[in-house]
């Protein structure tokens, strides 16, 4: 299959030799990075992670795709949040909820900010009720850090820029140190 | 040889003791996810955290007509009280900015009422509470299916998803809570209608519209619809407000009139039509008084009040051999909570003899809960209910109703006190306040046996006295409770308060035998209080103080 291929690829590569020299994951080619899922969405149903309904192939390179924020569902949430190579941020978050709404923009520009060492999903708590529950969300919002497929931090409500730089901080020196 | 037996005996008891213990999936399951079914799921998940039962709730809602559905919370949440009071409150704040010129407030011309920005913020705050409801359960540790139940066999329901994935499971208790949905007159054009089921997600303003019916639901709906701007019209058949006092409906409706809701009576419809080539939505429809004169109109969106059906035609009552009114209004009879089958309980909109509220349904299901999980007995009390209709002038009404009193107690043996009178707030801005009015029905023991008011924030000044009715109140007790001034609840207690140079306060009425028919009109003509002088009104009052 052309995944396990394109990640033994990936495996004798550069990618690794970076890992392997402990290089701090800031020169990790971040665009290599996004076309290992690109490419790995390609073989999940990639309309379906990329799209919601309406969108067709046109709309695809929407601004949350551009600015490197991941949609996670059910479906791929393996693949984005557990095997997610720096720490993830996963903000669970709602249509409704106005501090959600707040805290978004805020989180993307720091995470943006870290060029590809920590990196930043969303999840709709209403379109995902087993992931919500699974991971005992109780209001919105709320956001995970996982690292090697486990939460390792998390904070609930829009906090101000200063947490929330500071909590960033945090998990990407918890990043940096397991790399 | 002793120890084997003794063994043998303890290992008996321990089989015989899981025998009586049940193998079914559930404790107890519920089938409807509102306000009463919600509350005795989490009250009895509460009662038994240390030793938990299996508790499971079914919601399931089926879209209406038009499209709409809704999340978890039944009725109350999504398309009744609570959108209902936002929606109510939004008309309210658009009373005060028009108030607000007379109070010195310069707001610059407002525009006019943006009715996306109201629906999506009220369906934000339902849909918050929704979730919350979700995690309420969880952390209760009740399992959620959002299935459709239907009973296969008196302890098996089949429980269906939208997907139409089906699974039966087994229960040793059931709860039907699935409460009622409302009701379309059966007449050609009906599925261009929408009822109070879509009316709060509507995603384009109503426009001109028509509400049919004479319910609490139709006149709230008309009241708040015109308050946002919407030329509204009221059709009814015959009364308003079936069931509650008709002397207060008949205010009621007198102040929306006043206000500018027009009001078609004694009118059935008996078509609507979808008017093509119409910029907007247009319906023709065509209705027919009781005198025989038909007449059209056409409107942008007409909306069915006309009654509510209880939901028990669909989960398969027969097979559990559950008894209901299948020919009539398909409630469910019951006696404190239990339906003819044993382990089989019902409560909320879906009984019979029972008050459709909210808190009447949640408290019903607590004290169930604590019956069947709690070991306790006590039993609801459905008498001295408050409740509020939420017109554009709120009514609430606590007890009997004047008619109620009349024939229960005879009219002999009640006085009833009243009193029109002018909020304070009204003042100023000159707001009519002529239906603004409130009546206290007293029995022979000087008993409060019904209050009724109509004014502003009703709803609010209503629960304290409720609270004072159920204590037993007597009109004793009003009269020698110091009053807080200036209010509209004050009205309720002392007599002697004069504002303005009128006079405000109870005048003590004894109704006579000659007085027929409509008592109160010929009260309002004898002892009206507007343009006497107080003097004589106090004459009035002392003189009458003696009961006859």
């Amino acid at each position: 299959m052309l995944r396990h291929s394109v990640r033994d690829a990936i495996k004798t590569s550069q990618f690794k030799s970076c890992k392997a020299n402990n290089v701090a994951t800031k020169t990790l080619q971040p665009s290599l990075n996004l076309n290992l899922t690109r490419l790995n969405a390609r073989q999940t149903n990639f309309s379906r992670r990329y799209t919601t309904t309406g969108e067709t192939a046109a709309t695809k390179a929407s601004p949350t795709q551009q600015e490197g924020v991941f949609k996670v569902d059910e479906t791929n949430w393996v693949e984005i949040v557990e095997h997610a190579k720096t720490p993830i941020l996963v903000d669970f978050k709602a249509e409704w909820c106005g501090p959600c709404k707040v805290l978004g923009p805020r989180l993307q520009k720091l995470v943006a900010e870290r060029q590809g060492s920590i990196q930043l999903a969303v999840v709709d708590i209403d379109e995902n009720p087993r992931l919500t529950d699974k991971y005992n969300v109780t209001a919105v919002p709320t956001v995970h850090a996982f690292h090697h497929g486990a939460v390792v931090d998390s904070f609930m409500g829009a906090l101000n820029e200063d947490a929330l730089k500071e909590f960033v901080d945090k998990i990407q020196n918890h990043g940096n140190k397991q790399a | 040889m002793q120890a084997t037996l003794r063994t043998v005996l303890k290992l008996q008891t321990r089989q015989n003791f899981r025998r009586f213990q049940h193998s079914y999936d559930y404790d107890l399951i519920v089938i409807g996810g509102g306000s009463g079914g919600l509350a005795t799921a989490q009250e009895a998940a509460r009662l038994t955290e240390k030793n938990p039962k299996k508790i499971a709730v079914l919601d399931f809602v089926k879209p209406t007509p038009s499209g709409s559905t809704w999340g978890l919370g039944g009725t109350c949440v999504n398309v009744g009280c609570i959108p209902k009071k936002l929606m109510h409150q939004a008309s309210i704040v658009g009373k005060t900015v028009e108030d607000s010129e007379s109070y010195g407030w310069n707001i610059a011309q407002a525009g006019p009422h943006d009715w996306k920005k109201l629906v999506e913020n009220v369906q934000n705050h339902v849909k918050s509470l929704n979730f919350g409801y979700r995690t309420a359960l969880r952390s209760s540790r009740v399992d959620y299916l959002n299935m459709h139940g239907r009973f296969t066999d008196e302890h098996t329901i089949e429980a269906v998803d939208r997907l139409n994935n089906a699974r039966l499971i087994t229960s040793d208790k059931f709860l039907i809570a699935v409460g009622g949905r409302p009701k379309m007159l059966d007449i050609p054009g009906k599925e261009y209608c929408i009822t109070s089921d879509d009316i709060f997600n509507l995603r384009k303003p109503p426009g001109k519209t028509l509400v049919i019916g004479a319910s609490y639901v139709a006149l709230e709906c008309a009241g708040f619809l015109h308050g946002l701007g919407s030329d509204t019209t009221v059709m009814s058949r015959s009364i308003f407000l079936r069931g509650f006092d008709q002397q207060m409906a008949q205010l009621v409706v007198d102040h929306m009139q006043g206000e500018g809701v027009r009001f078609i009576r004694d009118s059935t419809p008996i078509a609507v039509e979808k008017l093509e080539h119409a910029k907007e939505n247009a319906f023709r429809v065509t209705h027919k008084h009781t005198n025989g004169r038909v007449t059209s109109e056409d409107y942008n969106t007409v909306l069915m009040a006309v009654g509510r059906q209880a939901q028990t035609s669909s989960i398969g009552l027969d097979s559990a051999g559950v008894k209901f009114n299948i020919d009539t209004d398909g409630k469910i009879p019951v006696v404190e909570e239990s339906t003819n089958v044993p382990h089989i309980y019902a409560l909320g909109d879906v009984i019979t003899g029972n008050t459709e509220l909210t808190p009447v349904a949640i408290r019903a299901g607590r004290l169930l809960a604590r019956r069947l999980f709690g070991g306790k007995t006590e039993m609801m009390d459905y008498t001295t209910v408050p409740t509020t209709v939420f017109t554009p002038l709120e009514y609430s009404a606590c007890g009997m109703t004047e008619e109620e009193a009349t024939n229960v107690l005879g009219r002999d043996n009640i006085e009833v006190y009243h009193t029109y009178f002018t909020p304070l707030e009204w003042t100023l801005p000159h707001r009519n306040s002529d239906q603004c009015y409130m009546k206290c029905i007293v029995g022979r023991d000087d008993k409060i046996v019904g209050l009724h008011i109509l004014g502003p924030n009703s709803g609010e000044i209503m629960q304290g006295f409720a609270v004072a009715m159920k204590a037993g109140a007597t009109m004793e007790h009003l009269r020698g409770t110091v009053s807080i001034h200036p209010t509209v609840a004050e009205g309720d207690e002392c007599p002697w308060w004069r504002t303005e140079g009128r006079a405000e306060g109870w005048i003590h009425v004894r109704r006579d035998a000659e007085v027929s028919g409509r008592p109160w009109a010929a009260l309002r003509d004898r002892d009206d209080t507007r343009g006497i002088a107080v003097d004589d009104v106090m004459h009035r009052n002392l003189s009458r103080r003696c009961m006859h």
